[in-house]
């Protein structure tokens, strides 16, 4: 592992580690504070506070943390999806491998952000914040996983065309226990990997949609919710600190590139 | 006439085997317009099916009348596909229907709103392509350490970025909706030209001229873009989707009266009708660019075998 990724890896852990422990340092992102509206960095407030009156870095830290723990728990959920049916249709082959592919190939070719729009204007008027934490995140799972599959395809069917497999099956297994003990391992490498991208992809999608107004609901924080400050043109140029949970974003998105081997320094 | 038999690629092939593979083709053709066709009639019911259950839309008054019987309930219940067919047939005629919320014709408000949107989408696109190309070419030109590092970061940077973050960061340097757009594409499509010419500069024949000492440019010109010509034209055809799909948080932050807008304001509105139209014909852009990209990629396939 070169130093750039060990040192990806290690600001990752210290982000997540601060956004943990802002349940303790700073829990409180919801009270208003009315007589302190868009108040610069203060030693009380010490990245000042938004138009509401609420504590940036409050906020900050429960964004990063509701982002960066639903964006893996989506995640893991898409690889898992991903993983049942890439390798069902790799190991098997055949009829039920084309089958699956062009399963694949129809949910990867629709137009999911349209799609995302209308399951999001379905949600009741009444919905709470936390509903809307579950949709987003669910629906980025349900929706983000094809691309997983095709890699998880692509390694199943190496497998079963590989000469491992021709070696266990002379050593006479067969059945569950060959898929079970001897192919699945093999993909828990491509599943680290899948998991590792799609925990990004996730984070960047969510931020998205949240500043179009159809992520995470307020006064729930999500690093989307935080980037519509930057639609108010005079607040950018008067309070530059909002800019601060862009850099956290472009921070940990290079972290995450970084850390998985994409983003090499060469020429 | 010894030479050319034994050489590759020079000698006839068999009747046999030139039928073979055009039967492989259509058959592949077939597949891949029956699957395009599947993802537009899914996206149709999805849709379909969005709007009859999305609260307080498409209820029946005749659920309310307390006189009908529990199979006529369970029937006016159960007609999905007649509401869904009739909903086709009135769309291949063009008729579909009418917005709720802003209570327009639909085909009237795709047609105002249509062509701002194909006006940023083609000017998006192409300012993209072009200033990508310009950049990846420069890099192969010039091969300096510092510039790629900088062009490396600058793309990741970019690629870090939601479209709607480009767009809210821009709209403050007063930038045309194309020129965010073309910003939001450049990096995705220079990380893919960037590749395929770094990938063909590797090749055995260019590092020969190279040997010979022909000029970078000319190299460039002879033997490198006729080697990515054909993925290019493949991705090229492909972008229409990463465009579509950024335009709608551009309209929307750029206020632009584009169809990305306004499906964005049918779902902020409710009005399901309207965006189920919207998505129907996105998705039929989608599948006919798809199918192009897949097209012209097994042109390219089947001319390299």
């Amino acid at each position: 592992m070169s130093l750039l990724r060990k040192l990806s890896v290690v600001l990752l852990i210290l982000v997540a580690a601060a956004s943990l422990a802002g349940i303790w340092i700073a829990p409180d992102y919801a009270t208003q504070n009315r007589d302190s509206i868009q108040q610069p960095p203060s030693r009380q407030f010490l990245l000042g506070t938004d138009q509401l009156g609420r504590d940036n870095l409050s906020r900050l830290l429960s964004g990063l943390r509701l982002s960066l723990f639903l964006a893996s728990a989506g995640a893991a959920l898409s690889c898992a999806l991903a993983l049942i049916l890439g390798a069902l249709s790799g190991f098997a082959g055949g009829f039920v491998e084309t089958l699956l592919l062009s399963c694949i190939g129809v949910v990867d070719s629709v137009p999911w952000l349209f799609l995302f729009l209308a399951v999001r204007a379905l949600l009741p008027l009444n919905a709470t914040p936390s509903a809307s934490i579950w949709v987003t995140f669910a629906m980025l799972a349900v929706l983000g996983w094809t691309h997983a599959a095709r890699v998880f395809q692509a390694a199943a069917r190496e497998f079963r065309n590989s000469d491992a497999m021709v070696f266990a099956r002379a050593c006479g297994i067969a059945g569950w226990r060959l898929w079970l003990r001897h192919a699945l391992p093999t993909l828990r490498q491509v599943s680290i990997t899948q998991f590792t991208i799609l925990i990004p992809a996730f984070i960047l999608a969510e931020a998205g949609l949240g500043l179009l107004g159809l992520g995470v609901s307020e006064p729930l924080p999500s690093l989307g919710n935080l980037l519509r400050q930057l639609e108010n043109r005079e607040l950018v140029h008067s309070n530059p600190e909002v800019l601060l949970p862009l850099a956290v974003l472009v921070v940990v998105m290079l972290c995450f590139r970084t850390a998985c081997g994409d983003l090499e320094l060469t020429s | 006439m010894v030479l050319t038999s034994i050489l590759p690629g020079t000698v006839p092939e068999p009747p046999s085997t030139v039928s073979l593979k055009l039967v492989t083709r259509v058959s592949r053709l077939m597949l891949n317009c029956a699957v395009r066709l599947l993802a537009t009639l899914l996206v149709a019911g999805i849709a379909m099916l969005l709007v009859r259950y999305g609260p307080g839309f498409e209820t029946d008054e005749r659920d309310l009348d307390p006189t009908l019987g529990a199979s006529t309930r369970t029937a006016i219940h159960n007609r999905h596909l007649d509401e869904m067919k009739h909903f086709m047939a009135g769309a291949l005629r063009g008729d579909f229907g009418e917005s709720r919320a802003l209570g327009v014709p639909v085909r009237e408000l795709i047609a105002e709103r249509g062509l701002a949107t194909l006006r940023i989408l083609v000017t998006g696109s192409a300012i993209a392509w072009i200033v990508a190309l310009i950049w990846a070419t420069a890099l192969a030109v010039f091969r300096a350490p510092a510039f790629a590092g900088v062009s490396t970061m600058a793309s990741a940077c970019l690629l870090c970025l939601p479209t709607a973050v480009i767009a809210a960061l821009m709209l403050n340097a007063d930038w045309p909706a194309e020129l965010v757009l073309a910003l939001a594409l450049v990096p995705k499509i220079f990380q893919v030209v960037r590749g395929l010419i770094m990938q063909a500069i590797d090749h055995s024949e260019v590092l020969a001229a190279r040997a010979r000492g022909l000029r970078t440019l000319r190299i460039l010109g002879w033997y490198v873009l006729p080697r990515i010509a054909g993925p290019m034209l493949a991705w090229l055809v492909a972008t229409a989707g990463l465009a579509i799909a950024a335009v709608v948080p551009i309209e929307v932050i750029c206020d632009v009266p584009g169809l990305g807008q306004l499906a964005w304001k049918a779902a902020l509105a409710r009005d399901l009708p309207l965006l189920v139209v919207l998505t129907l014909l996105v998705a039929i852009v989608i599948q006919l660019s798809n199918s192009a990209a897949a097209l012209v990629s097994g042109q390219l396939r089947g001319e390299r075998a």
